[in-house]
């Protein structure tokens, strides 16, 4: 492969990434609004904080996945491997498209679930992959 | 190109790796907030007088990030401490500016706060090993 790929694929690997911690970073602090969109209209204050906490523990998930990646990234694991920058662009720009309008059009913050699942925990489990085969077989790719 | 006599290289690694995304991430930094001027000019009652001051403030906030980020790399890679010194010194300007743009200026959004603030740690840590590195460099010309 010539230098030029690998020269756009990693700012962009990067610059995806840090705009999907910005967004999720965001939907940390601001989260009210979303979690009153999963709740009955006379909901109980109960109810508020355990589906605040459950908000809370899934944004925290998706924000320790990431971490691994910029982890794997910057301590050079991943920075030369090219399907994995690939597929990582790919699921954190689909997701930060989907945060985004998450945050804007106040979704019902049980479907955060399905964009952790597609944009978090699959570029992430692939990540930790990759850091177990250089850490533990030292099997660079 | 080492500017000792024997061929260690001093170059730190982590300074150049903080260097080069630093400066990719301050695009994107530069980018988003030219956007949200547009947003906030938009959507807000927003003073011509403000917008031009604060859209020329980033413009010249782009040119001391560049010098800085370009001093700072040709600095670590030729082992010269005298550009390391420089691109430190323009760290001063440059956070003087985020910190304008997090705190100062005429209105502040969420999104506006995460980012400078982000770019900041990012900052902080090029000043410490910036800070390492010219040590290291100036020593090791001292001792030739």
């Amino acid at each position: 492969m010539t230098r030029l790929e690998y020269n756009s694929l990693i700012p962009s690997r990067f610059l995806i990434v840090s705009s999907h911690l910005l967004v999720l970073l965001t939907v940390f602090w601001s989260r009210e609004e979303n979690i009153k969109a999963c709740l009955e209209l006379s909901y109980s204050d109960e109810n508020y904080k355990r589906k605040d906490t459950e908000f809370l523990v899934g944004v925290s998930l998706a924000l320790i996945f990431l971490l691994t990646e910029i982890i794997g990234f910057f301590g050079g694991m991943s920075t030369y491997c090219q399907s994995q920058a690939l597929f990582s662009i790919v699921t954190h720009s689909l997701g930060t498209i989907a945060m985004s309008y998450f945050i804007a059009d106040s979704w019902d913050c049980d479907l955060f679930w399905w964009i952790f699942c597609f944009s978090s925990v699959m570029p992430g489990i692939t990540e930790i992959v990759i850091i177990m085969q250089v850490l533990g077989m030292n099997k660079y790719t | 190109m080492a500017a000792s006599g024997n061929n260690r290289i001093l170059s730190s690694l982590p300074y150049q790796i903080l260097l080069v995304f630093g400066g990719w991430y301050y695009i994107l930094y530069s980018v988003v907030t030219l956007l949200l001027f547009i947003y906030k000019g938009i959507i807000l009652p927003y003073p011509v007088k403000n917008v031009v001051c604060e859209v020329v403030l980033l413009i010249f906030l782009c040119g001391v990030e560049g010098t800085r980020v370009f001093l700072g790399k040709k600095g670590n890679l030729t082992e010269r401490s005298m550009s390391v010194i420089l691109s430190l010194v323009l760290t001063v300007p440059a956070i003087i500016g985020v910190v304008y743009f997090l705190r100062w200026q005429t209105y502040v959004l969420q999104l506006e706060v995460i980012l400078g603030a982000i770019l900041l740690v990012v900052q902080g840590l090029q000043s410490v090993f910036g800070l390492f590195g010219a040590i290291t460099f100036a020593r090791a010309s001292q001792l030739t």
